[in-house]
């Protein structure tokens, strides 16, 4: 037993990497967890989910109690609404809470772009959030890293690997910012290094890669595993700053002002000084590259039990709750209910899996045939949604304006009639139908 | 030698094991035994709101610790699923039951059926007693005594019944317009009130008010919903009191001036060791249908039907227009809120609507019932759930209705010929009902017919009786009058089943039983040797 931790953050894409580090170094570890935000972790006996939200400071204060430590990497990354108040606010409540319960020490996880001259919403509040938290009585490890890459996910990493396919990739401010890839495993062994090593304690270390790269040549050798060479497109700073403030207004922005400006300017970092205080050093890029490029090119992992909750609740709760996500322990309740019906055993949604939306139609026509193996599946996967605390909340009773009732029912019965017509398309194909109707 | 050997332990053998051990008698319990899973002694945590937005365990509650009503057919097995599935275990392998489209539920759990009982509980009028072939004076005595040990709160009209529960916004609005409708309630005969429930309202013993509004069901953890198992917990405190799981008794035997009950230890859903043990009387309370099975098989009848009283019942779900658009009160109960009764016609049978409205109702089971596509089914039910009302509407049956017979291979056949939705009398009764929700603002709109037998309310196997008529037969005091030291103390003494819950009625009628024979164990005492 190495003591206990906390993690903010514990479900995000670098978190991922970092929980099980810190479940094979022997610490207990303690996630939050956002109330609408799906667990990716198998159970564990050392591994405890606590709900709450670093803006919520009663509920940070509930996480923290008991905990010898905390790693802090909840983090806004888009420039939303909420950076200033997840970033800002969270970093306070993260600090009172943490001298509150005695705490050994904090783990705060910066970004490079908290360096740079100018600053986007993102980088300017994680700055503001480091200022507050160095000032607490609790000795602050301050962990500041570069680009990193590794693993599928959210990570800027894919976002390139997507870019890099393109034809003409437009770089912005002449592409020249200097980056140190590291790989997001490395970062996690140096963050659990940093954890047990007291001597590190109260200081601040950049945590990069051991070698730069500029963007452009980034994205070249990227391009070059695909066996492609792309032209590049100079963008000016402040056409891509006009750009995104436009997009902004876009529920999902493809980029943000954040992400233009940290692709213009360059940072100089010194990791050595981490490298040699956690006695560890991350892979060169050339490492990173072959392994993850590799990972990329494959076909997504298929388990087909996991891809087909994934497929049918995507499905069930289409415009509602996006943040749905099936991880390991929703696919293996959907494993062990399917187990219970032998019938539908050897029933696979076929076509469906390539063509996701004709399962709407497929579904409006076999609702008929409620022993049938498709509407079998698909109320299992329903009460797996309703019995689930991400997705509970939508289901549960709630105040409705009789004209919204009313609308939201037209709606329903608007996109029924659709599903209907798509159904018909199935008509010409009996035995397809049948395949979801009948047991086989 | 025991003085009595009680078996089963549900609703009826507890409370008939309870006076003869208060009396200080040797008392034997044999029992199947199933325990109820641990978690169902776990509580929940935290409001029901936040519970249902926090707890990644929930779907342990719901659906079972195993998910077992994930590989179940939801739309049928609602009040036997899940957690309470155990009450059902181990019986399609230890009690072989042949049946055709009927759904019967045979129990080897501790606590018997009464383990996934919803509490609702009915004190009945002379009438209806002498009806059922019990001694109304007796009996009111047995009602008084029983609610002690149980704990039923309601209308207090009745001797120790605690204050009944605010009744949630449903029930208030429904309660509401049946007094300003009583003229044409009246009309219709119908009556509406709060009901009777065996859950508290106030502390018992160890037991306490509820704290997990809405989430009764899913949880035993503060005992305020009745269990026989609570009884029989208090039973196992007393010396003289032997409890023995994981038995099945097949057979009574009378001789030597003792009653001897042959049976088998099983573990696993196998029979094993056989067992023997003789008491100076045998209580049978294994339920109609396995009272039924003991006593065929003692009197070794093979291929003889014995009738069988089964309750028809339906489901509609109702909508409550009034409160469309409000998400109502936060902390409300999800029993039985409020009660509508049509007593019996010239052309209808009687009729009881047990109205719910409990939130922790998942709205998945429901999804069958609706003709969208399931995500616009969910929708449009997310959009009612509020303002959804479900009436588990049963009927009386005045009579016999089916039949038992033990096949020459040991198996039991249950044939109930007559299917509710073909049932004239009951479909008129329905029409009435139904115009008595309409009446108290519900608008019914789509009622489920389930199959015969899955109310999991029988009766009428060893009827009451005073000329002893009926092939198999019990006098007022339960001795089956084949015998002369066997008596039965559960609902196969009824020879018919009021469509009012019954349940309390069970328990009464078993205390009477027990009480009445502790008197006489203890006047014909001879000091059993050591």
């Amino acid at each position: 037993m190495r003591g206990t931790i906390l993690l903010t953050g514990a479900t995000g894409f670098i978190g991922q990497a970092v929980v099980p580090r810190f479940l094979h170094a022997g610490f207990r570890v303690r996630g939050l967890l956002r109330p609408d935000s799906m667990w990716p972790f198998v159970e564990h006996p050392n591994l405890e989910r606590v709900v709450g939200d670093v803006r919520d400071s009663a509920s940070l204060e509930r996480a923290c109690e008991g905990m010898d430590g905390v790693c802090h990497l909840a983090a806004a990354k888009a420039d939303e609404a909420c950076s200033a108040q997840t970033n800002v606010d969270g970093a306070r409540h993260l600090r009172f809470a943490a001298e509150k319960s005695g705490m050994a020490f904090i783990i705060n996880i910066s970004t490079q772009s908290a360096k740079l001259v100018r600053r986007g919403v993102y980088a300017r509040t994680k700055a503001e959030a480091d200022a507050i938290l160095s000032s607490a009585s609790v000795p602050v490890t301050t962990l500041y890293p570069s680009l990193v890459c590794g693993g599928k996910g959210s990570g800027a990493f894919e976002t390139l690997w997507r870019i890099s396919g393109l034809p003409v990739v437009p770089v912005f401010g002449g592409g020249n910012a200097v980056y140190y890839p590291i790989h997001r495993n490395d970062l996690a062994e140096l963050i659990v290094r940093a954890a047990h090593a007291r001597e590190m304690f109260g200081r601040s270390y950049d945590a990069g890669g051991p070698e730069a790269i500029t963007l452009i040549q980034l994205i070249r050798l990227l391009a070059s595993h695909r066996g492609r060479s792309p032209a590049f497109l100079p963008i000016p700073l402040p056409i891509g700053l006009l750009a995104a403030r436009l997009l902004s207004f876009l529920p999902r922005p493809p980029f943000t002002a954040s992400n233009v400006l940290g692709g213009a300017e360059s940072v100089t970092l010194d990791s050595s000084p981490l490298y040699r205080a956690a006695a560890f050093t991350p892979r060169p890029i050339s490492r990173i590259l072959t392994e993850e490029t590799a990972l990329l090119k494959m076909p997504a992992d298929s388990d087909p039990v996991a891809d087909e909750l994934a497929i049918l609740s995507r499905y069930i709760l289409s415009m509602e709750c996006q943040r749905w996500k099936p991880g390991p322990v929703e696919a293996a309740w959907y494993a062990q209910a399917l187990r219970g019906h032998t019938t539908i055993a050897t029933h696979s949604l076929g076509i469906v899996r390539r063509w996701p939306f004709l399962l709407g139609g497929l579904d409006a026509i076999t609702k008929r045939f409620r022993d049938g193996p498709l509407q079998k599946k698909l109320l299992i996967v329903a009460t797996i949604v309703e019995c689930h605390p991400v997705s509970a909340a939508w289901l549960l009773p709630q105040d409705h304006s009789r004209i919204s009732i009313i609308l939201l029912a037209l709606l329903a019965c608007a996109r029924m009639g659709g599903k209907m017509l798509l159904g018909a398309f199935f008509l010409p194909f009996p035995g397809f139908v049948r395949r979801h109707v009948s047991h086989v | 030698m025991y003085d009595a050997i009680v078996i089963g332990s549900g609703a009826a053998g507890v409370h008939v094991a309870l006076p003869l051990v208060e009396a200080g008698l040797r008392v034997l319990m044999l029992d199947g035994g199933v325990p109820a899973p641990p978690i169902l002694r776990k509580p929940p945590g935290g409001g029901f709101a936040e519970f249902r937005k926090r707890s990644y365990e929930q779907i342990r509650w719901f659906v079972g610790e195993d998910l077992s009503l994930l590989c179940s057919n939801m739309e049928l097995s609602g009040m036997v699923g899940g957690n309470r599935g155990f009450v059902s275990r181990h019986t399609k392998e230890l009690l072989p039951l042949s049946v055709e489209r009927e759904d019967i539920l045979q129990t080897l759990a501790e606590g018997g059926l009464a383990s996934a009982w919803g509490g609702a509980c009915t004190y009945f009028d002379d009438a209806t007693l002498r009806m059922l072939g019990l001694p109304p004076q007796e009996m009111r005595r047995a009602y008084e005594e029983v609610t002690r040990v149980v704990g039923v709160s309601g209308p207090q009209t009745f001797p120790s019944v605690q204050p009944p529960p605010r009744p949630n916004h449903h029930a208030r609005a429904l309660l509401a317009a049946a007094a300003h409708r009583a003229k044409r309630l009246a009309l219709l005969h119908a009556t509406i009130r709060q009901p009777h429930t065996a859950a508290l309202t106030e502390t018992l013993g160890a037991r306490c008010a509820c704290t997990y509004n809405d989430l009764e069901y899913y949880s035993d953890a503060d005992q305020s919903l009745y269990r026989a198992y609570f009884t029989l917990e208090m039973l196992r405190q007393h010396a003289c009191f032997t409890y023995r799981p994981s038995v099945r008794v097949e057979r009574i035997e009378e001789r030597d001036g003792a009653a001897h009950a042959h049976g088998h230890l099983f573990s696993d859903g196998r029979a094993t060791t056989a067992i023997h043990e003789q008491g100076r009387t045998a209580i049978i309370a294994a339920g109609a249908v396995g009272t039924g099975r003991i006593l065929l098989t003692s009197l070794r009848l093979h291929e003889t039907p014995i009738p069988l009283v089964s309750m028809p019942h339906v489901f509609t779900a109702c909508l409550h227009p009034r409160t469309l658009g409000h998400a109502g009160d936060d902390r409300r109960s999800s029993l039985c809120q409020v009660l509508a009764t049509i007593p019996r016609g010239t052309d209808h049978s009687g009729i009881c609507a047990q109205l719910y409205s409990y939130r922790s109702f998942l709205l998945c089971r429901l999804l069958p019932l609706l003709p969208f596509p399931i995500p616009e089914s969910l929708q449009i039910l997310r959009l009612l759930t509020p303002s959804l009302l479900v009436a588990g509407i049963r009927f009386e049956s005045a009579s016999a209705n089916g039949t038992l017979a033990l096949g020459k291979d040991g198996a039991l056949s249950v044939h109930i010929p007559e299917s509710t939705k073909s049932n004239a009398r009951c479909r008129k009764a329905l029409r009435n009902m139904k115009r008595v929700l309409r009446v108290i603002g519900l608008m019914p709109f789509r009622t489920k017919y389930m199959p015969e037998g899955s109310a999991y309310h029988y009766s009428g196997t060893v009827p009451i009786t005073t000329d002893g008529a009926a092939f198999l037969s019990a006098d007022d005091n339960g001795r089956v009058r084949q015998f002369h030291r066997t008596y039965v103390a559960d609902a196969s003494l009824f020879p018919m089943l009021p469509a009012e819950p019954h349940t309390l009625t069970i328990m009464a009628n078993a205390r009477r039983i027990g009480q009445k024979l502790s008197v006489r164990l203890r006047n014909t005492s001879c000091t059993p040797p050591p």
